[in-house]
């Protein structure tokens, strides 16, 4: 009884998207990574296991061009330089930043680590907006990229892989940086960068960091996404937790009746308001965003968005149309793009305009999973 | 054809298949007439046919316990463990039964060979179908029942009340005025941190230590059990290799703690695999001087 009263309660509350088109980046096992929009969203960068990075257009979905020459794992891509829009950098465990014009599809420079460490990350900032800082392997290098020389090298304050960097929002010369080892560390990079001097706090996760993200009028809010699957909250000026939940997978599944969370796949801050969005997925490739409450009671609420039927694997990437600048009449409608281990690109459509409740089985689905099958038919043979 | 209960689908998909195959011979003219030639494309179907009806009448999971059995049962003796590896390879799961039986294995190889220490009893845990290349990271700590390294150091940076509560509990303990002559000297700083496991700090210590990571402390939790949650919790990473140790326990703690720990641990690792039990490939307890003990 109590379920069924649970679900009629949850049922108007979530959306459910229907699929657009699901692009099939290759044959085979290859990943897709990450899906990064350009400026201006005339495409969207797309990092896969392949080594690779494509770039299609996003709203038609079309195909655009091909970035190669990564020799290992591509860990991070983003078009960081805001002065050249057509730029995009990539980090691999090749222990190289590249950056890529992405109208040519050529590589235009290369930054290498030098000892052949493996690059988890990297940010563009600095308060003069000239540094590059990069998460190595216990290590956080510094460059100044317009010439390419390395000016610092922080080796003491991380024993683990360093898996972010990010430069504040709004505060350009501060750096904060997070690792396997459990630890979240702030840099003042004002000056000359060293370990003693310029490290101004320390948070303690107390467990593998995979992600972070900045949130919060002031970006002063921290989300932290661990390599257990919790999430915890902070507000990094002055180091305090806001919210630590431990078991945030089982807390999303029991908001969620008709699945369970396996993992998380990444937060999203909409730039109005104070909500803060956990996105979760399942191993069969469901997603759900679900409200997280980190303000009085902890709480994740039940998935206000539901975006099923179009992975059938890990997704490890989703883009939101809905910070596009500009609102969403450029969007047209698309919510969405996400991308997964089962080598899927899927465009989700929004449908604010006529019922939100009804759910999409378009036939345009129906058509590609068959497409898809008859491809992996044939391969063995 | 049908006889062989081959379905429309299987079908259409021989003919397709064979047909390049025809075409083919018949590119390269072989001197066979098209009596011999069909008769050759009718033998051709069927071989190709019965293995593949054959594959599809027994369901890939079960033809690969089958052969888990042929290797675990028939060829070796019928040992009740081996038995339990099998029943776990079957259900996805771990019975209490194994774990038990190997915990029990453990201490007796330890009470046969005493050492003069306390030896750490490890979960070896080997990864199968998983690319560390393109797969999520398999790292991070989780806090079990029962403390698995009851000798971890940890030392508390404390203000006044908690260097009293440090006291009290027999805990090492530094206060602010040695944490300032310390704070100028790199090198004992260093010596310092490399003699502890762990440190706690309050949170007015906290904000003039930057340094070597504590973990914060208020004064409305207990010190005990924040010490005690510490020493609960361990470090499991998998690097380049498809195997890693996770401490789940030492040889004086009792049969059923050990027993929980591995169940936890166990539980709680194969719940971060994309494909859960299918990602493991094998499961082994093990004492810092014995013989690994197969789980799973």
């Amino acid at each position: 009884m109590e379920e069924a009263t649970e679900m009629e309660i949850e049922e108007p509350k979530s959306k459910k998207f229907g699929l657009k088109n699901s692009i099939q980046t290759n044959f085979g096992n290859d990943y897709v990574f990450q899906i990064v929009p350009k400026d201006d969203w005339s495409s969207v960068a797309v990092s896969l296991s392949t080594k690779a990075v494509k770039l299609y257009s996003p709203v038609t979905g079309q195909f655009q061009g091909e970035c190669k020459g990564h020799s290992d794992t591509i860990n991070q891509i983003s078009f960081s330089v805001s002065s050249s829009p057509h730029l995009l950098h990539s980090c691999s465990s090749d222990g190289t930043i590249r950056a890529w014009d992405t109208r040519t599809f050529q590589q235009v420079s290369c930054i290498n680590s030098g000892s052949s460490q493996e690059i988890f990350s990297f940010s563009f900032g600095g308060s003069n907006d000239n540094l590059l800082a990069a998460g190595a392997k216990s290590q956080i290098l510094f460059w100044d990229w317009r010439n390419g020389k390395q000016v610092a090298c922080l080796e003491e304050s991380h024993t683990e892989d360093v898996t972010q960097v990010h430069f504040v929002p709004d505060n350009r010369n501060k750096l904060l940086s997070a690792s396997v080892d459990g630890l979240m560390c702030i840099f003042n990079t004002d000056g000359d960068i060293n370990d003693d001097d310029d490290l101004e706090s320390v948070i303690n996760v107390g467990t593998s960091i995979g992600k972070v993200g900045f949130f919060g009028e002031t970006y002063q809010k921290l989300w932290c996404l661990t390599h257990i699957e919790s999430l915890s909250i902070w507000d990094w000026k002055d180091s305090r937790n806001e919210a630590n939940l431990l078991e945030a997978r089982s807390l999303a599944s029991d908001s969620w009746t008709l699945d369970h969370v396996d993992y998380f796949v990444d937060c999203h801050y909409p730039a109005e308001g104070d909500s803060l969005w956990l996105i979760g997925g399942t191993n069969a490739g469901a997603l759900g965003y679900f409200p997280v409450n980190y303000k009085g009671v902890r709480a994740i609420g039940s998935p206000e968005a539901i975006l099923g039927g179009g992975h059938k694997g890990v997704v490890r990437s989703v883009l939101p149309m809905s910070c596009l600048k500009g609102g969403p009449s450029q969007s047209q409608g698309i919510f969405a793009w996400t991308g997964g281990e089962d080598g899927r690109l899927c465009c989700w459509l929004s449908d604010d305009s006529t019922e939100i409740n009804r759910s999409w089985i378009s036939s345009a689905l129906g058509m590609k999973s068959q497409k898809s099958r008859k491809k992996k038919r044939r391969n063995p043979y | 054809m049908f006889q062989l209960g081959l379905s429309k689908q299987a079908l259409t998909y021989l003919y397709t298949s064979l047909k390049p195959i025809a075409l083919w011979l018949g590119f390269l003219r072989l001197s066979v007439s098209t009596y011999t030639a069909s008769l050759f494309y009718v033998l051709l179907s069927v071989s190709l046919a019965l293995p593949l009806t054959l594959r599809s009448l027994i369901h890939p999971p079960r033809f690969s316990y089958r052969k888990e059995r042929n290797k675990e049962i028939f060829r070796a003796p019928l040992e009740i463990l081996k038995h339990e590896v099998w029943v776990a390879k079957i259900t996805g799961k771990l019975s209490g039964d194994t774990i038990r039986e190997a915990v029990t294995t453990i201490k007796n190889g330890v009470n046969e060979k005493p050492r003069k220490f306390t030896q750490t009893i490890e979960l070896q845990i080997g990864l199968k179908n998983y690319d560390p290349q393109k797969d999520k990271r398999f790292s991070g700590s989780v806090k079990l029942p029962h403390i698995p390294r009851p000798k971890m150091k940890v030392c508390m940076l404390g203000d006044a009340q908690h260097v009293e509560e440090a006291v009290s509990i027999g805990l090492q303990w530094m206060d602010v005025e040695a944490l300032k002559k310390l704070n100028k000297n790199k090198k004992l700083v260093k010596k310092l941190s490399k003699q502890y496991h762990a440190f706690l700090a309050s949170e007015s210590v906290i904000k003039q230590i930057p340094r070597k990571f504590p973990t914060l402390v208020n004064h409305q939790e207990s010190l005990e059990s924040k010490v005690n949650e510490i020493k609960a919790t361990v470090k499991f990473q998998l690097k380049k290799v498809l195997c890693m140790g996770v401490a789940v326990g030492n040889c004086d703690m009792e049969d059923k703690q050990i027993f929980q720990n591995v169940q936890m641990s166990v539980n709680f690792l194969v719940s971060l695999l994309k494909k859960n039990w299918q990602n493991v490939k094998s499961l082994h307890l093990k004492s810092t001087m014995g013989t690994p003990v197969r789980l799973y």
